[in-house]
Order: C-alpha cells, then structure tokens, then sequence
C-alpha cells in the first residue's frame, strides 16, 4: 500500500506541474457562457421593453388618428408615424414599419420594429410588433328616445313653443335620407291620461284615464314586475280593480290630450308630423299625471311590447340592459303634481301605504322612476320648465326622477332650444365610444 | 528504478505537491475579480433596462393622466377648457417621486394645440437641470400639421429624467453623461369635448 503510494507520487508531481493554467482555462470556459447569458438576459429585457413601447405608441397613434378631422391633408399613416415617432427610442420607426389595416370596421394599428440583440449585434436584429386593435373612428350606441310631453292646463301657453324646439331637437339626431341614423323616436303626450286613439292599439279600447291590471301579462303592469308586486297584494287589487277604476274614471271624467302618441320610430317625418298635429291640438288642459305619462313612455320602450309596434321596426323596441342600445325617457315637464290618477289612488288605498303617509305616487317618492333607472337601466333625462304656479318642491321632483346629471331646467321658453341642444350633445357623446385596446 | 531512488525522490515530490496547492489559490484570486465583475455588469445593466422600463412605463401613466386631468382637477376647473399649470406638473413630479422612492426626478410637459393657427407649445417642468430634454420646437417640428383651417388633435408629451449616479455601478465609474441620467417620454391625445355647449 505504502509501496504504490510512494510510487504514484512522480506521477502525481508532474501531473500537477501540468494542471497549472487550467483555473484560468475554466475560468474562461465558464465566462463565456456567463456572458452569453447576460447577453441574452437584456436582449429578452429589451424586447420586451421596447414591445411594451411599441404597444403604448401604437394605442396613442390609434386614438389620435381616430380625433382627426376627415379633411385633412396628410394621411393617417403619415400622422400615425409621425407620432409614434415621438416615443423615446422609437425614431427610427418609418412609414414602412407602420400597418393600418381594416377588416369588418375594426381597424387594427401595428408597428413593426427592430430590437439589438446584444449578443449576435445588429446583424441579427430581431423583429418585434406591436398594434392595437382600436376603431379607428367612433362607434355609436343605438338610442332609443321616448319623450313624454306634459299637456296638462299647467303648461297653457308653454307647448307651441316646446313643440318648436321639439322640431329642433330631433333635426340634432344624426339624419340621413330623412331617417335618424343609429336612433328611433317615440313621442307620447299626456295630462291626467294618455290618448289611446292609435289605430290598431292594443288599448284603444280601453279607458283614457286608467290602465286595466289584468291586462297583457307580458305588459310592465304585471304585477310580478318588482316594482309593482312590492306595493300591492296583486290578487286582492285585483278583485276591486275594473269596478272601481271604472267608476272613478267616469266620476272625475279626464282624458288624454288629443294628441296622437307616436310608437318608436326612425322616419323624421313621422315625428315632425307628429309634432305638429299636436300643435294643432287642443290646449293643453287637465292634471299632471306624470306617473301616467313616465309608464307610456316606459311602455314605448318595453321589449314585450314589440307585437304592437305594428308600423315600425319589428325588433324594436329593444330588450333592456343590452350593450350597444341605449334607451332613454325626456320627460318634460313643470313637475306640477296634479291630480293623481285613479289609479295611483287606487294603489294607495289597496296597498295602505297612504295611511302611513307615504304617498306612491308623488313623483318624488315613486318607486317607478327607482326602477326604470336602476333595474331596467334606462336613462330619464327630466327637463323642468317651470311655471309662475311651481315651488320649489316641484323642481325637486323632477330632480328626484331623473338620472344622475341628466336634470336640466329651462325657466323660459326660449331657453328650450339651448337645453334641447345640450341633452342631445350629451346623449351623443355618452353614446360615442371610442374602443381601447 | 530502484527502491533506494525512489525512496530518494519521494520526499522532494511530497514538498512540490505542498506547493502546487497555493498556486490554485493564487489562481481563483484572479479569476475572481474577472467572474464577479461579468456577473455584476450583467446584474447592473439589467437593473439598468429594467429602470429604463420603469420610467417608460411611469411617463405613460403621467402623460394618461394629464390628459384626463379634468376628472382629477373638477374643483379647479372655471371654464370648459382647463389650462395645464405649473401646479398640475408640480404634483405629477410628486406622483413619480412617490412611485420610484426617489427625490431626483424630474418632469417636463409640454401641450400642443395643433391648429393652423398654432402658437408656442406650452411647456412646465420641475426638477433638475442635468436632464437632456427634447426641445419643444423639435417635437413640434416632426408632429403632423393642421391643413388651413382645420384642427389636429391636441397632445401632451411628458419626459422623465432619473438620476442613476448613486444606483448604478455603471454610471459611477463611466464618466459618460449618456449612463448618468435615465431619460423616458411618452405622447398622449388631448381629451377634448366634442361638441360645442
């Protein structure tokens, strides 16, 4: 043992003597593949770095050139180009390096680039993209606009003038060949009812004061619809109703205006004639039934009532909460309370909730207006114009009911035309999208 | 070979063998300089991209929020048009002070109103001077011009300048100004109204 010991120790000397260097040799082995994988490691941090700077310029020169005006001169991908330009380590990107393409009307913004690859260099750039799909322009929302005008005696020497604007306030809808582009008008005046004379209604049997609860149980008066069934006691109501509806209607003996309510509809001159014959109506004369007048301008609105849009759009009007529809009830009106319908006082004393004070149909404290905003996710625009008769209280009503910023007064008839303009370029824009990535 | 040599040699080959192991001490010592020296550049210029990334990043938050400022700065707003202020750009330098934890920070934002009839672009900084800013005339120079009468969008172009003496190894032993400063911009489309109340 001893013996091969000592003799394997020359061997042992020389290779030794031999192996002197070979740290470095490995140090070098090692070094190289080190530096191979730093390389690589900021070459991948830089690509991604630079992808993430192509996409934010990519997404700025799709916004931009979405709010360009249509004449100008230079082109969209020389605008395009020239600000993504402005990004910090993106100048060297040209025109050729920049696609706009447009399928379908959805146009999609990519930019193609170039990254260092810090190990292989320049020779071996690699090619990096980063686009955006963003229309390049706007999108609109369908509106579906149910405006509900008040004819009650309170608006006496008011309504020639609404009825003028009104004119105007439709020609601020987007129309082309006499049709409202992406938007359909229904107009339904009221005072303590609602005129039922449309030819072929399904209620143009009915009374005008009073709306029958044992009516269309796709209707929004079935009473399984929230906001009704938690009030009432449907079947006790029930029994009561067509015998005491009838008899109260006869007793207080109201009627709508005779003015004709105008179903959803896209054709301009349906709504203009409209407008007019209603100018040429009776005088505005009777009580404010706003509960009667919000309800048909619900109704106008109400998908279950497609069988009965028989001269318009068979798919409208359009179900509630849908993406890409926006439906929307103006009411105008001086918020004068009015009578209460028989209906509204049948309510009350069915329900017994008068006897607590909480009176159901002051508009201010309607559960209607609660849920067409919040449940069935329609917009009520209310427009206050205010006669020498209404307080304070009556402003507040009318602000109750309406959506969040969408409550507008105008204290003089001239001041309709400026109002009108604002709630319909609010509409617009509301209903404008420009889409993100 | 005989016995008695090799009994002769072996104390002499122990003694060498004694030697030899300082050498591969000696050895490692000066190739570690050379391998810890790769690793912390590699470290140091990734950290370096990485902050570069940041700031990048940092400057397209500023530039959104710039442009949306209408929605932060309501209780100042008197008219319809909210004009950028030095007040606006001085809290936006506290916005990316706070995100990077650092004080030498700088901001720069300029506003293009992009008419025909287009006047000086707009500019408020706050921070230090060693930044190498782009100038405001540069920018407008390359930007897309408004035909007569017409109107190009509006923009907002933000810069942000780092100090990096004190974080990178880099910066400290190169005397370039080019690794002193990390400089990052962004662009971003005015918010305007879209029709006339």
């Amino acid at each position: 043992m001893t013996t091969n010991r000592i003799k394997s120790l020359p061997y042992q000397a020389v290779s030794l003597h031999k192996q002197q260097g070979m740290i470095f040799v490995a140090a070098l082995l090692v070094a190289l593949p080190l530096i191979a994988l730093g390389a690589t490691a900021m070459s991948v941090s830089a690509i991604f770095a630079k992808q993430i700077q192509l996409g934010n310029a990519s997404e700025v020169a799709s916004m931009y050139i979405a709010s360009r005006e249509v004449n100008q001169t230079g082109s969209d991908l020389s605008a395009a180009t020239a600000i993504i330009k402005q990004f910090n380590g993106l100048a060297d990107i040209n025109t050729d390096s920049v696609h706009i393409s447009n399928e379908d009307g959805i146009y999609q913004l990519s930019i193609t680039s170039e990254s260092e690859n810090f190990l292989l260099g320049e020779q071996e750039a690699i090619n990096i993209k980063g686009s955006t799909n963003l229309v390049s322009g706007v999108n609109q929302h369908n509106l579906e606009l149910s405006i509900i005008m008040d004819y009650s005696g309170s608006m006496y020497g008011e309504t020639d003038e609404m009825q003028a604007t009104l004119a105007q306030l439709t020609d601020l809808l987007t129309i082309e060949n006499g049709q409202y582009q992406q938007a359909k008008v229904a107009i339904t005046p009221f005072s303590d009812g609602i005129t039922l004379s449309l030819t072929g209604d399904y209620y143009e049997e009915s009374n005008h004061c009073f709306e029958y609860l044992t009516s269309s149980s796709n209707d929004i008066w079935n009473p399984n619809y929230p906001w009704i069934s938690k009030y009432l006691d449907y079947a006790q109501l029930q029994q009561s109703v067509d015998t005491n509806l009838e008899l109260e209607s006869k007793e207080s003996g109201c009627s709508g205006p005779n003015a004709a309510r105008i179903l959803l509809t896209n054709e301009q001159a349906t709504i203009d004639k409209a407008i007019i014959d209603a100018g040429k109506s009776n005088a505005p004369s009777g009580g404010t039934s706003i509960d009667q007048g919000l309800l048909w301008g619900l109704r106008m609105l109400t998908p279950q009532w497609q069988e009965y849009q028989s001269h318009s759009d068979e798919a409208l009007p359009s179900e509630f909460n849908v993406v890409g529809t926006e439906k929307v009830v103006l009411l105008i009106s001086d918020g004068d309370p009015g009578g209460r319908t028989p209906w509204c006082k049948l309510i009350e004393q069915e329900s017994g909730y008068s006897a607590g004070g909480y009176d159901i149909c002051r508009l201010d404290k309607l559960p209607l207006c609660s849920y067409i905003k919040e449940t069935l996710g329609v917009r009520i625009v209310s427009l206050y114009f205010p006669n020498s008769y209404n307080n304070i209280e009556a402003e507040q009503r009318m602000r109750f009911c309406a959506s969040d910023n969408s409550f507008y007064t105008a204290n003089y008839a001239s001041d309709l035309k400026g109002v009108f303009k604002k709630i319909i370029d609010k509409l617009n824009d509301e209903r404008t999208l420009v889409l993100t990535p | 070979m005989s016995q008695a040599n090799l009994n002769f040699n072996a104390p002499s080959a122990h003694r060498r063998l004694t030697q030899q192991q300082g050498v591969v001490m000696v050895e490692f010592l000066a190739v570690l300089p050379f391998l810890l020296m790769i690793v912390l550049l590699t470290f140091d210029l990734t950290s370096y991209l990485q902050k570069q990334s940041k700031l990048e990043r940092l400057s397209y938050s500023l530039a959104t929020i710039i442009s949306h400022r209408e929605q932060y700065y309501q209780k100042d707003a008197v008219s319809d048009e909210l004009p950028l202020t030095q007040k606006q750009v001085t809290e936006l330098t506290r916005i990316a002070r706070n995100e990077l934890s650092q004080q030498d920070i700088a901001v720069k934002v300029y506003e293009f109103n992009n008419q025909y009839t287009a006047g000086e672009p707009i500019s408020f900084s706050n921070g230090s001077g060693d930044c190498a800013w782009r100038s405001a005339g540069a920018v407008a120079e390359n930007l897309p011009k408004a035909s007569n009468g017409t109107v190009e969008p509006g923009l907002f172009m933000v810069q942000l300048c780092q100090d990096i003496k004190g974080t990178s190894l880099f910066a400290k032993f190169s005397d370039s100004s080019d690794f002193s400063h990390l400089y990052a911009r962004s662009v971003m489309v005015k918010r305007e109204k879209r029709h006339d109340d």
